[in-house]
Formats: C-alpha cells, structure tokens, sequence
C-alpha cells in the first residue's frame, strides 16, 4: 500500500515536471519569437528608414540569459546534454548505478547551486541596463532566472537517470527489460 | 590544482554531462582558493557565460538549420549538384561533397548536415551499386566541412570563449581550409571511385544545369544572405542569422509550402533543446574559465609546450595531435570550451597568430566527428544507412588522411589561412 502511494507521488510529481517543462517550452519559444522580431524591426528600421534604432540590439540582448537559463532545463528535460558514457556504460550493473547515482547528485547540487546562490545574486542586483537614453530596465529581470531554473532543474529529478542523457538511460532500460 | 582536475578527469570519465563536470571542476578549484563561500562564483560567472550579446545569433542559426532539414531544399541541392559532375566516375559520392559545401554556407552543424545529405543520398547511393560503409562514410566524412565554413556554431562558441578573434574573423578564416578540406574530399573519392569501378551519370547538359541551377537558386539565397552579408560587413553577425532564418522560414512555408505547423513548432523546440546544451557549455566554460585564469594552468602547458621542442611547427603539430586526441573523446563543441581556455593563450604566449591557431585548433578537434570511439556524425551515417559502425570507419581511413594533410598543411601555413581574413579587411 505504501508502495502504491509512493508510486502516486511519483506518478503526480511527473506529472508536474511534464507539465513545468511545457510551460518553459512555450516560454522560451515566445521569447525567442520576440528576440527574432526585435531584431528584425532592428534591420527593417535600418534598411528603410536608414538608420539604427537605438533600442532594438539592447533590448534583443535581455533575452538570452532568459533563453539560456531555461533552454537548458529543457535539454536536461530531454536528457540531450553531451557526457561521455561509453566507459561507464559498459562497466558492471553495480558501478553503472553507482555512477548514475553520481551523475544524478551532480545535477542536483548544480539545481540546488543555481537557486541557492541564484537568490543573493537576484537580490543584491543593482545594476541597470540601457535600452536607450530614456529607458532602463533592472538587472533583476536577468538575474532572477538564475534561481528560477536551479528550481525547475531540481522539480526534473524525479525523471531520474533520463536525466544523464540516452546512453545512461537505455542501459538502465535494457536492464530493467 | 589537483582538486579541479581529479574532479574533472573522475566526473568525466562516471559519465556526467560535460558541462556539469567543467562547472564541477572549476567549483572545485575555486574552493580550494578561498574555501566554501567561493561558491558563490556559479551564479555571477554562469550567467556572464551565457550573456554576450553574439549568443543572440545562436538560436538563429539552429532554427535555420532546422527548417532547412524539414522543408527538403536538400533534394533540389543534390539535383544542382548532379548535374554538375556528368560521366566522372563516382558521380554521386562526388555529388555528397559537393552538397556538403553548400550545405556548409547554411547550417555550420556537422551532425545535422550528415543528417539532411544522408537521408537523401545514403539511399541514393546504395541503389548506384556503392557500399552502404563507403556511401555512409563519404557523407559523415564531408559533413564535418559544415563546421569549419561559415556560419559555425563552434566559432561563434570559440570567440565567445575566448575573446581574442571575433566571431567575423573567424568566419573569414574559416572559407579557405574549409574548401582545401572539401578539393581533398574530392581527391580521395575520385581515386577510391576509380580504383573500384563507381559509376558515372549521364553526360553534363547544360540545359540540365540551368534548370537545377534555376529551380535551386532561391536556396542559395541563404548562404548569400549569412556568410555575403557578414563578410561585406553589411550585415551584423546576429542580423545575418535573424535573415537566414527569416528568408529559410519565408522560403519553407511560403514558396515552396512544404513546411508544416507541425514543423515549425517541432523546429522551434528543437531549436530550444539545442540551444540549451550550447549555453550550457557556454555557461560551464566561463566558470571552469575563471579558474583556469587564476591557476596559472595556461602558463603550465605553455612551459609543457616549450620543453617538447623550440620549433614552432612541431610545437603546433605536437599540440594537433592532443586536440585530435582530446576530439577522439569528447564531442567537438564541449571539446572546444574545455581546451581553448587552456591552450590558446598558453599557444599565443609562444607567439602564434590568435586566429591561425584558432582555425588550426577547431580544424584538429572538428576531426572528432569522424574518428572513432566517438565520431558522431560515422554514428549518425551508419544509423542512416543502417550499417554498423566499424564498417564505416574502415571506409573513412582515406577521408580521414586526406582531412589530416588538411590539417598539417593549415598548422604550417599561416599565411594560407590569413589571407582570406586581409583580402576582405577582417584583421589588419
């Protein structure tokens, strides 16, 4: 029984992650549409009215910490970042769970560092960006995605090793199979 | 040190992502600097990392690549590139290299350049008789010339790292070498084709080359847009790529209409996975770099360099041979952010040009690609043409040799890969 709820748990949590991952998807998707069309009102300026707007490459700019900090979730998410698993994954079962369980911590403590030292960074903020002469927006709005995603990274641990990448996972898969 | 490289050379070899083992590492030295609270460095250092403001390019270019994949413009390439080569024996593996240096002008991904030429001509060229190894290998073999001629993922990883070259001086740089890679390509399968007896097509026409030519051209409108566009310098770097995609999008959904939604949203996700794993390493490298500055590692390998000969030329070779080494490894964009902090200032320290050994050094890791036991875009190939993956290695030996005197001749000739760069005002 408890077995069984334990896996509800997991099940929700999940669910959760799936859901969160989504959400980033569609957020990263969006702002990468609005750095696309930044830049290109930027060159269409350039072209037909002959000169450069002032705003268009300051403000294209903000997004990529956004895009960066999230994307990254995503490949997590996704189990796409690059490792070289070909040693481990030819070791004994023992020492493959052994070094999965590794890799797991590892991307725990690199989520729990993110949020953990993201929040200081986030608070103590005090620079401002120049979009143009009369506008400036916050280092808070870049910062603050630090934190956000050591969070999200650390709600996509319940995907487990799919985490480390395809090679680590198909193993455990063969295995289980 | 040691505490930056045991944590290194351990979590690398557990099979932890690379770019968690770089941020790893480089905690790992900073704490033993100024104990725990240098921990702090991850959050400032990382989003340094993945800042500048060149990284806008970067999701530009993927999203282009990506819709260049779905929306089939490679068929009307290999139909150009077709009618080009007529009787010569091996037409079609000719066709292949051919097609990955048009390929090259748009994408500047290996893998994703093995995949759109080999989905289309692998088939292809088992049906003309070649070897499913041979067909899978000339494809990834010159798939790693996407890479080296601009637009390049790599490069723009490489001058954000480092920041001695810029981006548009590595892009210029990158035109000759990649073409010398692509003339010995064509050395190796013309003697290979011959030897074996490969077929040729049928004669060339110059009717047939105008209406390929004429039914291809809008496509080589996205190379003239990227690569004339930051080269005259009309064009920004991230202007360049905000066209491509724009132009390849425009291309895809209005003119030839066979890009879906389903495509676009599967590009657009695509394009954020990605983008992900770059900012990453791109992340990881600035922190494993804030060590690297303060340890005095560069210096080291500097000095390493130095007592294994005076020579600048077997310096440089010497140095080849590690980066092909480290590429035979590690994959050739964490390869790039784990060496460059390391050895491209310890090679600057010892006279050499920035942008020479920049090219040089890319060059020897790009070959990674292909050389076992991690040669992505052979493993991408055999899938492809489902055959296994020692087979085609084989088949690449020649490849492989012809891309080394590549190599060998870029290492010695800095004027040769300087030229370019002067002819069109990128370096003084």
């Amino acid at each position: 029984m408890n077995t069984g709820s334990g896996e509800g748990v997991l099940a929700a949590c999940r669910r959760v992650s799936d859901g969160v991952n989504h959400l980033v998807l569609v957020v990263c998707v969006i702002m990468i549409t609005v750095m696309f069309t930044i830049s290109v009102a930027g060159i269409a300026h350039q072209a037909f009215a002959g000169s450069a707007l002032s705003w268009s490459n300051s403000l294209a700019r903000l997004f990529v910490p956004w895009i960066a900090m999230l994307s990254l979730t995503v490949a997590f998410k996704r189990g796409e970042h690059i490792a070289m698993g070909m040693l481990v994954t030819r070791a004994p079962a023992l020492v493959l769970r052994l070094a999965q369980g590794l890799g797991l911590i590892v991307v725990a403590l690199f989520g729990f560092l993110l949020f953990w030292f993201g929040i200081p960074y986030f608070l103590d903020s005090t620079q401002l960006f120049m979009i143009s002469d009369s506008w400036q927006i916050s280092h808070h709005w870049v910062a603050v995605a630090v934190p956000l995603s050591g969070l999200i990274l650390c709600v996509h641990l319940v995907d487990g090793v799919a985490l480390l990448g395809d090679d680590m996972s198909a193993v455990t898969e063969e295995a289980a199979s | 040190m040691s505490w930056a490289v045991g944590t290194f050379v351990f979590l690398i070899f557990v099979g932890v992502p690379i770019g968690l083992v770089m941020v790893a590492a480089g905690l790992a030295g900073a704490v033993s600097f100024g104990g725990i609270d240098f921990l702090e460095i991850i959050a400032d250092r990382f989003t340094a990392g993945v800042s500048g403001f060149v990284l806008i390019a970067v999701p530009y270019f993927v999203f282009t690549a990506e819709v260049m994949n779905r929306s089939g413009l490679t068929d009307r390439m290999v139909a150009f590139a077709n009618s080009l080569f007529g009787r010569v024996p091996g037409a079609l593996s000719h066709v292949n290299i051919a097609v990955s240096v048009f390929f090259a002008g748009i994408t500047g991904a290996a893998v994703t350049d093995t995949v759109a030429i080999g989905k289309t001509l692998i088939p292809a060229m088992k049906r003309e008789g070649y070897g499913a190894a041979y067909s899978a290998a000339v494809t990834a073999c010159s798939s790693i010339i996407g890479p080296i001629i601009p637009p390049s993922v790599i490069m723009i990883v490489y001058a954000t790292t480092l920041r001695d070259v810029s981006v548009l001086q590595l892009f210029a740089a990158g035109v000759v070498p990649g073409l010398l890679m692509a003339a010995a390509l064509l050395v190796a399968s013309g003697y290979i084709s011959w030897k074996r007896g490969y077929a040729g097509h049928e004669p060339i026409r110059i009717a047939r080359i105008l209406a390929t030519g004429i039914a291809t051209l809008p496509v080589f409108g996205i190379p003239i847009i990227i690569i004339g566009g930051i080269l005259s310098g009309i064009t920004t770097l991230t202007e360049a790529g905000a066209l491509g995609a724009l132009y390849s999008f425009a291309l895809g959904f209005f003119v030839y209409r066979s890009l879906s939604r389903r495509d676009i949203w599967e590009a657009l996700v695509n394009t954020v996975s990605f983008s992900g794993v770059v900012f990453l390493l791109l992340g990881a490298s600035t922190v494993l770099g804030w060590y690297v500055t303060r340890s005095g590692i560069a210096r080291d390998a500097a000095e390493a360099i130095k007592l294994v000969s005076s020579d600048p030329l077997i310096q440089i070779l010497v140095v080849n041979l590690l980066l092909i080494a480290l590429g035979m490894v590690i994959d050739v964009l964490p390869a790039v952010v784990v060496a460059a902090p390391v050895l491209a200032p310890a090679m600057i320290s010892l006279g050499f040009d920035p942008l020479h050994f920049g090219i040089v050094m890319l060059l020897a890791l790009n070959l990674g690609n292909i050389t076992p036991p991690v040669g992505m875009t052979i493993m991408t190939a055999a899938k492809i043409a489902d055959v296994q993956y020692e087979a085609v290695i084989k088949e690449s030996i020649p490849f492989m040799a012809s891309h080394l005197v590549v190599i060998a001749v870029a290492s010695a000739s800095p004027t040769l890969i300087l030229w370019f760069p002067k002819l069109i005002g990128a370096i003084g």
